[in-house]
């Protein structure tokens, strides 16, 4: 269960507060993806330090403290606040949060009484999220894919460029475009060392750029056996990265089958 | 099927970059990862194009090709293509800077790519180009926006039209365009001018214009051009070439054109005399007149003294009734003859007074002139005139001027010619020495000394005067001898004079002997009056104009004077120049002017030695009256193309009709030879043919600019055609009304065509565009800006029964047919639409392309045996038809294949379906196309109230109207297919 402070940018008030464990973290990355009419996928990047890390969180308590939190957030902090003494994880592992981050509150919802019981003693919620302004990020371990631990249930297909067209009479045209291009989908049930290893490779070493798809137990044919069998090279496109328990992160890239 | 989509994109370079898709100035895309088979790569501009990149172009990379046509009501020239391409590559508006590539206004042709083979379908011209992070779109316009071009497009300027009326300079040239002869206008000559003839302009243009002849034998063939065959400036110099009915070749003269300059260069003039003024009493004219009373009556004797040896005076006998001219004291021994001249031509003599008719009765009616002058040199003493009327009581006379005479100059510089030869024209250096005539005056000049040159000059005969304006110009200069002693240190006052006169009588050799010369005294363009350094040269300049605008009375401003009363100098500002009485003078045969080109000098202090040169001295004539009338701007009748037509346009089949004439702003004034569709127009031409039974005699000419591409519209409207583009980019032109016909159907849209779903709710057109009523202004008088005819076709709303034939109010239902029974099915067509739209709008179409030509070949003998029914008249039975009922509209989508690729803008297809046409098919054109991803959108345009499912348009159930309605000497329509 995270814990941290809130203070104001000044430092002069500060504000212990409770938070809902495990908040789902993001990256919103700087990468743009678009695809080619060959298939192909190419990505225009503004570099990471333009990519943003959110997480959006559940703090809960009796009113009073929901309306400390509350008038803290509406009257005090409106705008920049610091966030500091992280205890555990607010946003994806690949954030350094061993000391002060700077955030901002994009979005935030009023309290919400979820308990029916006296106004005094009941427990009060409050949905925020948060942004980290200029996230310093880790440095080690080093970026690496190795070690992936695939969950099953993963998508290796291939998706075809057809469209077939039916009149009214169901005279049907079949149009090809000719650039079938695969995508892979899988999750990764990996722990907070090779958690951060595969997102430095995401998100620093490789990024936007094709890399050997990586060896995967059971995983012969990830874009489809109409692309052929491994080695081949791939990109990521998309990655999501979800804390699932104390010590596990939920990892899920999608790769994309490159030509070039 | 592979469906791939290409683009070819020019860049106006030669630049190659495979990795970029660029070879040799172009860009290549496709879509997919390759091509499959054998592909049969397109071939344009480029070459054949076989490199082609993948992965350029974004996945859904065109947003288009869209086209669309717009034929309610009247067609025209709407029709556009929009074309969005995007480009998957963020880097590329980098790329193109560090290349130098702009590709703002470079052609894109795009291809729908099946199996590997291309199909054309539609070329933009890029009009804008916007990026993004993810890529960049290249959106393109219709091709032909920017290659359209303004016309007419030649200015009027001085250059090539030095004398062209202020008034249009800067306006554009106009271009003739066509069948513009108007026969009603030049009713003359053979085949009442109506005969084709052809300038044989070599590589340029070749003219078709309307020629009459004179009537001599062999007749002169006349091409009478107006001012819009200047707009094809290669026929000058080219050799003319007409052809008679007979086809025989005739020599052609153009008659005149607009802006035509005439230069006089052979006029030669005759040097009359050169004399010495000495001594000058009174050198300033304004103080001898004064001393003369110039501007005074006199009531009783002048009185005056005629100084000895040097004077003569003239003056104006005021007095109408008899004047009594006497000799005071009678001595006329020194004098000389007294000699008078009267301006009026009937009682013009010469008088000569000598002591024996001292006394004499001058029968003047007008107003007339005595010259009082010695003969020679000797010193006459006194002498004066008195004037007396018949009655021996003072008459009234006025002194306007007086002539100084003197002793001759001797001798002459040897390059000056003899007096009494001819001197050639200076003026422009057409002959004679290039630094002009000099006479120097060898005796030295005390400080009352002068010097004057008298010639003769020619009037130019009034033929090749009329209509125009002749200029008489003097250039000259007096300067210190070069033998002078005193070369460039000394001074003298300067008196410079120009003086003009109109010889009155032939066979004078110059000023001593001529009599009652009328001289006019014009302000110098020179240098005033002053001291100067001789060594100087000191201009004496003139310029007498218009000579036409010669005063008409003696003596009109008197010498030094300007123009007092009675005298009209400028008598009539619009009078052409035979109109001067005094060039009609049956006395006058031969006509000269005098020019007096005098100096006076005063010396600051002895005698010095004097050069007179004469630079310029002559007529410039010039016209730009045109000669025929206004409504001739229209006599040019038609014009074939040059080399850019090949074989489709020749000397025997000029540009003729709506079509040619289209085909004509696209080849001769876009420039664009390669964006014609030729089949669509020759096909659109034989709807609209030119000539033949039922042809379109339409032509015009553009005075104003505008763009061509409105021109174009507007020629459309005229004929009911439409132009659109084709999927090559070319324009094609189509007549989409008359092919409803079997032939023309290219294939049937129906359950096994149309998308499922895809087909939209049938609409109807807007009652906007629904006419019961029409009117169509045509023959328009370029001149006068007026539309001479007009059919009109009124009433249908507020009557159900068109009238009887006794009754002749039906000729106001409908006006400008003359045939009871077409104009009757006319009306009944529009009210029948009127009934079922309840709409009562009026259509009103100018169409000033439309003239009033009866059909067929104007040039043909049996002209007469043909229906005499205009054009006009064709577009009104066209148009009641196709406007009297809302159209329908359908839009679907289907597949792309082969077939569906190759459909065209006005295509005409069968449209059939289950539930919105009952299954059964009616005749539609093509309207609108858009490519989308797997399938084109098509837009149906159909009537409605033809019956389905039969082949033939003409034959449908309510057809009272079936296809061309011509009149036929009264008998019935005749139904045309």
């Amino acid at each position: 269960m995270p814990s941290f402070t809130l203070s104001d940018y000044s430092g002069e008030y500060t504000l212990d507060v409770e938070v809902k464990p495990l908040p789902a973290t993001r990256v919103v990355s700087a990468m743009i993806w678009s695809q080619a009419a060959n298939g192909e996928w190419g990505c225009t990047d503004r570099g990471a330090d333009q990519d943003y890390y959110e997480t959006d969180l559940t703090f809960f308590g009796t009113k009073s403290d929901m309306d400390s939190l509350s008038a803290f957030l509406q009257s005090w902090c409106r705008g920049i606040f610091k966030i500091h003494n992280i205890d555990g994880f607010l946003f994806m592992p690949n954030v350094l949060q061993t000391g002060t981050l700077t955030c901002v509150i994009p979005t935030r919802d009023r309290v919400q009484q979820v308990y029916y019981s006296p106004t005094e003693t009941g427990v009060q919620e409050l949905k925020a999220t948060f942004r980290a302004i200029s996230a310093p990020l880790i440095t080690s371990p080093a970026a690496s894919l190795s070690g992936l631990v695939l969950q099953e249930l993963f998508e290796a297909d291939k998706t075809t460029a057809e469209t077939t067209v039916f009149a009214y009479d169901q005279t049907a045209t079949v149009l090809d475009r000719a650039n079938d291009a695969g995508t892979f989908k899988g999750h990764f049930l990996q722990e907070l060392a090779s958690a951060q290893a595969i997102l430095r490779y995401h998100l620093e070493t490789e990024r936007g750029n094709a890399f050997a798809f990586p060896t995967l137990p059971g995983v012969e044919f990830p874009f489809g056996e109409a692309r052929g069998a491994l080695p081949k090279s791939c990109k990521s496109i998309s990655l999501s990265c979800t804390q699932v328990d104390l010590t596990h992160w939920d990892i899920a890239p999608v790769w994309v089958e490159s030509f070039v | 099927m592979i469906l791939q989509r290409g683009v070819i994109i020019e860049t106006k370079t030669a630049q190659n970059d495979a990795p970029r898709g660029l070879y040799n100035g172009y860009f290549a895309w496709a879509s997919g990862r390759s091509f499959p088979g054998s592909p049969t790569f397109p071939v344009g501009p480029w070459g054949t194009q076989s490199d082609w990149a993948f992965g350029i172009l974004a996945m859904e990379p065109f947003t288009g090709p869209s086209l669309s046509a717009r034929i309610g009501p009247t067609g025209g020239y709407s029709s556009m293509l929009s074309l969005d391409i995007q480009v998957a590559q963020s880097d590329f508006m980098d790329y193109l800077r560090t290349r130098g590539i702009h590709l703002n206004r470079c052609r894109a042709w795009h291809y729908i790519i099946l199996d590997g083979v291309f199909t054309i379908y539609g070329v933009g011209l890029i009009d804008n180009t916007k990026y993004s992070d993810t890529g960049t779109t290249l959106s393109c316009i219709d091709l032909f926006k920017y290659l359209h071009r303004d016309i007419p497009n030649v200015p009027v300027n001085t250059g090539e039209f030095p004398n062209a009326p202020t008034s249009i300079i800067g306006d554009p040239l106009p271009v003739s365009m066509g069948f513009v002869n108007d026969a009603k206008y030049l009713n003359t000559g053979v085949n009442n001018g109506k005969l084709a003839v052809f300038i044989n302009g070599g590589t340029s243009h070749t003219v078709t214009g309307c020629i009459n002849a004179t009537g001599t034998n062999p007749p002169t063939y006349f091409l009478v051009v107006g001012p819009g065959i200047t707009a094809t400036p290669d026929w000058v110099g080219k050799t003319l070439v007409g052809y008679d009915t007979a086809g025989n070749a005739q020599a052609v003269k153009i008659v005149t054109a607009l802006f035509t300059t005439y230069v006089l260069g052979a006029v030669t003039f005759n040097v009359v005399g050169v004399t010495t003024a000495k001594p000058f009493n009174n050198p300033v004219f304004t103080t001898v007149a004064s001393k003369l009373y110039p501007t005074y009556w006199r009531p009783q004797y002048p009185n005056e003294v005629v100084q000895a040896g040097s004077e003569s005076w003239i003056f104006e006998v005021w007095d109408f009734s008899d004047i009594l001219i006497l000799s005071q004291d009678k001595t006329y021994a020194n004098v000389g003859d007294l000699k008078e001249y009267a301006d009026d031509p009937a009682n013009q003599s010469e008088k000569i007074f000598t002591p024996a008719n001292q006394v004499q009765a001058i029968p003047y009616t007008e107003r007339g002139g005595i010259v009082v002058e010695t003969s020679n040199a000797k010193d006459i003493g006194t002498a004066s005139l008195e004037l007396w009327n018949s009655s021996y009581t003072p008459a009234f006379a006025r002194f306007q001027g007086f002539r100084i005479k003197g002793l001759a100059v001797t001798p002459i510089s040897s390059s000056f010619p003899s007096v009494g030869s001819d001197m050639p024209l200076v003026r422009n250096k057409v002959s004679g020495p290039a630094s002009g005539y000099s006479v120097v005056l060898n005796e030295n000049i005390d400080d009352t000394g002068g010097l004057s040159i008298l010639v003769e000059v020619p009037v130019p005969s009034i033929s090749d005067l009329a209509g125009g304006h002749a200029y008489l110009v003097c250039d000259s200069y007096v300067r210190e001898a070069s033998s002078s002693t005193y070369t460039g240190t000394n001074k003298l006052t300067f008196f410079p004079a120009i003086r003009l006169g109109i010889m009155a009588n032939s066979g004078k050799s110059g000023l001593n002997s001529s009599v009652g010369n009328r001289v006019v005294t014009k302000p110098l363009n020179t240098i005033p009056g002053g001291e100067y350094l001789l060594s100087t040269q000191l201009p004496i300049k003139g310029t007498f104009f218009p000579v036409n605008f010669l005063p008409n009375f003696y003596f009109a401003g008197g010498v030094g004077q300007v123009a007092s009363i009675g005298v009209p100098l400028l008598p009539d500002a619009n009078a052409y120049f035979n109109a001067d009485p005094a060039f009609e003078n049956p006395n006058n045969a031969t006509k000269t002017v005098l020019v007096e080109i005098i100096f006076r000098v005063i010396s600051d202090s002895v005698l010095r030695n004097i050069e007179m040169v004469i630079s310029q001295l002559g007529w410039v004539i010039s016209r730009n009256a045109l000669l025929v009338p206004p409504e001739l701007y229209q006599s040019v009748i038609g014009e074939k193309y040059g080399d850019n037509w090949g074989s489709r346009r020749s000397t025997a089949n000029p540009v003729e009709g709506i079509p040619n004439i289209i085909e004509d702003v696209l080849r001769s004034f876009d420039g664009q030879p390669d964006y014609v569709d030729t089949d669509s127009f020759d096909n659109a031409l034989a709807f609209r043919p030119a000539l033949g039974p039922f042809g379109w005699f339409a032509g015009s000419q553009l005075t104003d600019t505008k763009n061509s591409a409105d021109v174009i519209d507007e020629a459309c409207k005229n004929a009911l055609l439409a132009m659109v583009p084709g999927l090559d980019g070319k324009r094609a032109l189509v007549a989409w009304f008359d092919r409803m016909q079997p032939s023309y159907v290219a294939t049937t849209l129906d359950k096994s065509k149309w998308t499922a779903g895809s087909l939209s709710a049938i609409e109807q057109e807007d009652s906007q565009d629904v006419y019961s009523e029409f009117q169509l202004n045509y023959d328009l008088n370029r001149a006068s800006g007026v539309y001479n005819k007009n059919l009109q076709i009124n009433y249908t709303a507020e009557n159900d029964t068109f009238p009887e034939d006794e009754d002749s109010a039906w000729k106001t239902w409908v006006v400008g047919i003359s045939d009871y029974a077409t104009a009757k099915a006319l009306w009944d067509q529009a009210r029948a639409g009127f009934l079922q739209t309840g709409t009562k709008n009026r259509l009103v179409l100018d169409l000033p392309w439309l003239t009033d030509q009866f059909n067929g070949d104007p040039w043909a003998a049996a002209l007469a045996t043909l229906p005499p029914t205009s054009a006009a008249q064709l577009l009104l039975s066209m148009l009641v038809r196709w406007c009297a009922y809302p159209k329908r509209f359908v839009t679907g989508r289907i597949a792309i294949t082969s077939a569906s690729a190759a459909l065209r803008l006005l295509d005409t297809v069968y449209f059939k379906d289950l539930v919105l046409t009952g299954n059964k098919r009616y005749y539609a054109w093509v309207t609108s196309l858009k490519v989308l991803e797997s399938e084109i959108e098509v837009q149906l345009l159909w009537y409605p109230f033809n019956s389905p499912d039969e082949d033939s348009f003409l034959t449908q159930d309510n057809g009272v109207n079936t296809g061309y309605l011509v009149l036929d000497s009264g008998s019935d329509r005749i139904i045309l297919n």
